[in-house]
């Protein structure tokens, strides 16, 4: 759809024109279309935010201007919505304490506090209820005492015995002198007029609707704005509202059962950098982590480069079948290979131990889990590395190591002085996106060793690289810490940002030496 | 993180727009065809075993009340995707979910506390609302209970074992490749090791007696559970408890035969019937002069979302259409597992000797600690279990590293 937006921007044919009002009417469409749940959660920012886009888009398209704009805006709308804003984001998370237990806003948690201090009268009575309103119009509870039949009238004024109510088989009214009751239909379309429905029993208790029933009961906390704090009269705990930690502190400092999402600014990053117990795995997980990616690709290269050179030998008989055998590896979903091969690593019934006859605990150990991770990861992905390489192969100049052959270079002269060098130039961009992907290569480490081996006690396992670290941070068996983990993925993106920045000068010196 | 609750609210976003539905206002049992419209529906969420049997279930609800209900299969991340939309005020009106979630949620906010009278409490078994309170309050209604027990190839063992130390023999007599098959793995299985760890009077968080448990106060490094390390590093030295069996050989190499007794749940019997074997269920047997093993029971139950947009009608649903016996007896059937509500769990025991074997193996059980603190016990548990199976530390070792962790956990959150 964006591809043909742009294609047809300022063309001048019927057909043009036509594509171009249809796709600007999707967008209007689609436009109209977001915009009313933002209206329905009040978002203006989000609104005004999606109208300036709207206008952005029919602004370029409408023109005969402004070529260039209609080419670049549909990438830059992706870049920005996909890229960028993520990354904004994340950012912002972690400056906040969002997790578990400080997930919802302040309001929330305080109506979650107040909601739980809300108790059943001991030995209070139960009723059934319909709903309904008085002679007057007042929104009345009708309510059947499940004990003894008697009926009730509940309002805002309190409860008063009602009389010659109609009841269905079940005991609930149905109907009764000088009210409308709401059958089910009209009590779905008007509930939330129930809500702010209170009806007073005695000075602490009233009613409290719960379904088509209801009970006796009190509610003991209140909330009091001139001081922020919960009062719970029944306990006499008084939590205040702490807005530096989001969360309602009672004297002694305990926190209530809920608390809600604030900016506590710098100090997520504060914790990654000071405290040990972050600090100290963090140089080794780093080391480790440049160990996996740089020996990933240097082994995939290696090994891919080598099959592609042998492939791309013309007395090569049946390198069809060779190279479809090759790609096998690469064409089946790497999710349930690195599965296969966790498996294959079990020290007792796996395959590995087994065919070789060994007794390697590769789970165990630091170091064989760490060959364990490279082993599976370098035949994931050598078949990438074989398929660029022998493409890379093809596309050299025959002239040059003709030339080379002419000065007498021997076959590994000429592939260390004429095709290798020649190769990266092409080659070097991959190994470096190889390299990147690779030290985020989340679903390598968690699926095949899960960042084992671990030590009872240990916060991070021996083939953990930063992401899984992140991950279990975040998402792990621990509860969820949002903020905290979005500080560590600032940290990681600025390490591979810092690593392919220094990569790519590097290439850039490279091919100033080659050319 | 956040991309999925962006894409969540738009899906909800969508959900609502297309939300003019519709029911059938059959209200106190009338047959009205020209029922008015509902604008709004009931939406639950569970995930995908529970989904279809709900779907079913109800059709009934509609009929009787009239609001549309509408029940969403969320496959795998159930919780997480609740929590997304719960705290943006989006998602489900009613969650079916375990009760070990219930302290994480309510911590949250995203749960509402629901109000079950003495009758109700009552028709249930006492562990299933325990269960499912946290600081006092019942934020869920149970509606089937699980747990663990041994299950025993009647052909290599004809008798139930009566202690550990004779399951291990009669395991070893077998002449099976294995002793005897738990679910390990190499990071450890705190919830099957902790029958053998009760066994011993270890316990994870102290009980003051009237189930609620001090997050402050770990059980990990008492002396009953140091013991239970020291037994665990025992039985990996001698063979019979392994981190090499794990989720992948657990269930079959006890349908092939390699091994005569298994502990697991009532989810491994489907693959045991269909391979024909003879089989018995019984408890989990205490270790000679020690206590009996206390299996951590699971409860599953109703939630009802703290924002729900149609508060009223999940709250009927939840407390007075789940506590029916017969909804309690079908998903109880479709599950497999005992309902929760004691009138339907006697009719469901009555003829079925694998839920009356659960049922006994459950007896000495111990509902699943709620509390977010446990969110820091299983990995750390599960490595010290595996440390001292594969003689990486002695017992003793292995549960005070646990218990340290443990309290440093619980102390940074």
């Amino acid at each position: 759809m964006l591809d043909q937006r742009s294609r047809t921007a300022g063309s001048a044919t019927a057909a043009g024109l036509i594509i171009k009002i249809a796709v600007l009417a999707v967008v209007a469409a689609l436009a109209v279309w977001a915009a009313s749940p933002l209206i329905a959660a009040e978002a203006w920012w989000g609104l005004a935010l999606e109208a300036a886009v709207v206008v952005v888009i029919f602004y370029v398209y409408l023109q005969r201007r402004a070529i260039q704009l209609k080419y670049l805006i549909p990438g830059t709308m992706l870049l920005l919505a996909f890229q960028i804003l993520p990354v904004v984001m994340t950012i912002g998370t972690s400056f906040t304490n969002y997790g578990d237990g400080h997930r919802v806003d302040k309001e929330q948690a305080t109506e979650a506090i107040i909601a739980a201090g809300v108790q059943q009268t001991p030995g209070g009575t139960t009723y059934l209820v319909a709903i309904g309103e008085d002679p007057a119009g007042e929104l009345t509870l009708l309510l059947t005492d499940q004990a003894d039949g008697s009926t009730w009238a509940g309002t805002e004024a309190g409860l008063t015995e009602l009389d010659g109510a109609t009841l269905d088989d079940t005991g609930r009214v149905t109907a009764a002198p000088g009210y409308t009751v709401w059958d089910l239909a009209e009590l779905n379309e008007r509930q939330a007029e129930l809500t702010a429905l209170a009806v007073p029993t005695g000075p602490e208790t009233g009613i409290k609707l719960q379904g088509l029933s209801a009970f006796e009961g009190q509610s003991t906390r209140s909330y009091s704005e001139t001081c922020d704090c919960i009062t719970d009269s029944a306990t006499g705990t008084v939590w205040t509202a702490d807005d530096d930690r989001g969360s309602f502190l009672d004297e002694d400092g305990k926190a209530a059962l809920v608390g809600w999402r604030v900016n506590i600014g710098a100090e997520n990053y504060l914790d990654v950098i000071t405290d040990p117990d972050i600090r100290g795995p963090f140089l080794g997980v780093f080391t480790w982590n440049v160990m996996f990616a740089a020996g990933s690709v240097l082994f995939t290269f290696a090994i891919g480069l080598g099959t592609a050179m042998a492939l791309n030998k013309e007395s090569m008989r049946g390198t069809k079948l060779y190279r479809t055998f090759m790609i096998l590896p690469y064409a089946m979903p790497s999710f349930a290979m690195l599965l296969v091969w966790a498996q294959m690593f079990n020290r007792d019934f796996g395959l590995i131990n087994d065919l070789f006859n060994l007794d390697v605990n590769w789970y165990g150990g630091t170091w064989s889990a760490r060959a364990m991770v490279l082993i599976a990861n370098t035949w994931l992905g050598w078949p990438y590395m074989f398929l660029i390489c022998l493409g890379a192969l093809q596309a050299l100049p025959a002239d040059s190591l003709e030339a080379a052959k002419i000065d007498g270079a021997t076959g590994m002269t000429a592939f260390r002085k004429i095709t290798l060098p020649l190769l990266l130039i092409a080659l070097t961009p991959l190994l470096i996106s190889s390299f990147a992907f690779n030290f985020n290569n989340f679903n390598a480490i968690e699926l095949l060793s899960g960042g084992n081996p671990f030590m009872a006690g240990d916060a991070v396992g021996g083939t953990d690289i930063l992401i899984t670290y992140a991950f279990r941070q975040a998402f792990g068996s621990s509860s969820a810490d949002y903020g905290f983990a979005s500080a560590i993925s600032v940290f990681i993106f600025l390490i591979v940002a810092t690593i392919s920045a220094f990569m790519f000068r590097f290439t850039r010196n490279q091919e100033d030496v080659y050319s | 993180m956040r991309r999925r609750t962006l894409g969540i609210t738009a899906v909800s976003a969508a959900a609502l727009g297309a939300a003019a539905a519709c029911g059938d206002d059959s209200d106190s049992g009338s047959e009205d065809a020209t029922a008015p419209a509902f604008s709004g529906e009931l939406v639950i969420w569970a995930d995908e075993t529970r989904t279809p049997v709900l779907k079913e279930f109800v059709a009934d609800f509609e009929a009787k009340v009239g609001v549309k209900v509408t029940v969403e299969e969320h496959v795998e991340t159930l919780r997480e995707d609740f929590l997304a939309a719960a705290e943006q005020g989006q998602g489900p009106d009613i969650l079916v979910g375990a009760h070990d979630w219930s302290g994480q949620l309510a911590a949250d906010g995203v749960i509402a506390p629901v109000t079950l009278s003495d009758d109700q409490k009552a028709s249930l078994n006492e562990t299933a609302v325990k269960a499912f309170t946290v600081d006092g309050n019942v934020y869920g209604v149970a509606y089937a209970m699980e747990n663990i027990g041994l299950i025993r190839n009647t052909d290599l063992v004809p008798d139930a074992p009566v202690t550990f130390e004779e399951l291990i023999e009669a395991g070893k007599a077998a002449g099976t490749q294995e002793v005897l098959t738990v679910e390990t793995g190499v990071d450890g299985n705190a919830y099957n090791a902790y029958p053998l760890f009760s066994s011993f009077g270890g316990y994870l968080f102290k009980d003051d007696g009237t189930g609620t448990l001090d997050p402050h106060d770990v059980g990990v490094d008492s002396e009953g559970g140091i013991a239970a390390f020291e037994k665990f590093a025992e039985l990996g030295k001698d063979g019979v408890l392994k981190t090499t069996i794990d989720a992948t050989n657990t269930i079959p190499f006890f349908v092939e035969g390699k091994t005569a007794i298994m502990i697991s749940g009532p989810w491994a019997l489907t693959d045991v019937q269909t391979a024909g074997l003879n089989y018995e269920v019984t408890a989990i047997p205490g270790f000679e002069g020690q206590g009996p093993c206390s299996p951590f029971l699971g409860v599953q139950g109703f939630y009802v979302s703290a924002t729900a947009a149609n508060a009223v009608f999940a709250q009927e649903f939840v407390t007075n259409y789940v506590l029916t016996e017969d909804l309690q007896l079908k998903l109880a059937e479709a599950g497999g597992r005992l309902p929760a509500l004691t009138a339907a769990a006697e009719t469901y025991a009555a003829d079925n000797a694998d839920v009356q074997g659960f049922a006994l193996a459950g007896e000495n059980g111990v509902p699943m600690p709620n509390i977010p603190a446990m969110n820091a016990v299983w990995e750390p548990f599960g490595r010290a279990q595996a440390d001292a199976i594969d003689q990486a530390a002695t017992g003793e070792e292995a549960a005070t590293t646990a218990a340290q962790a443990i309290r440093d956990a619980v102390a940074a959150s």
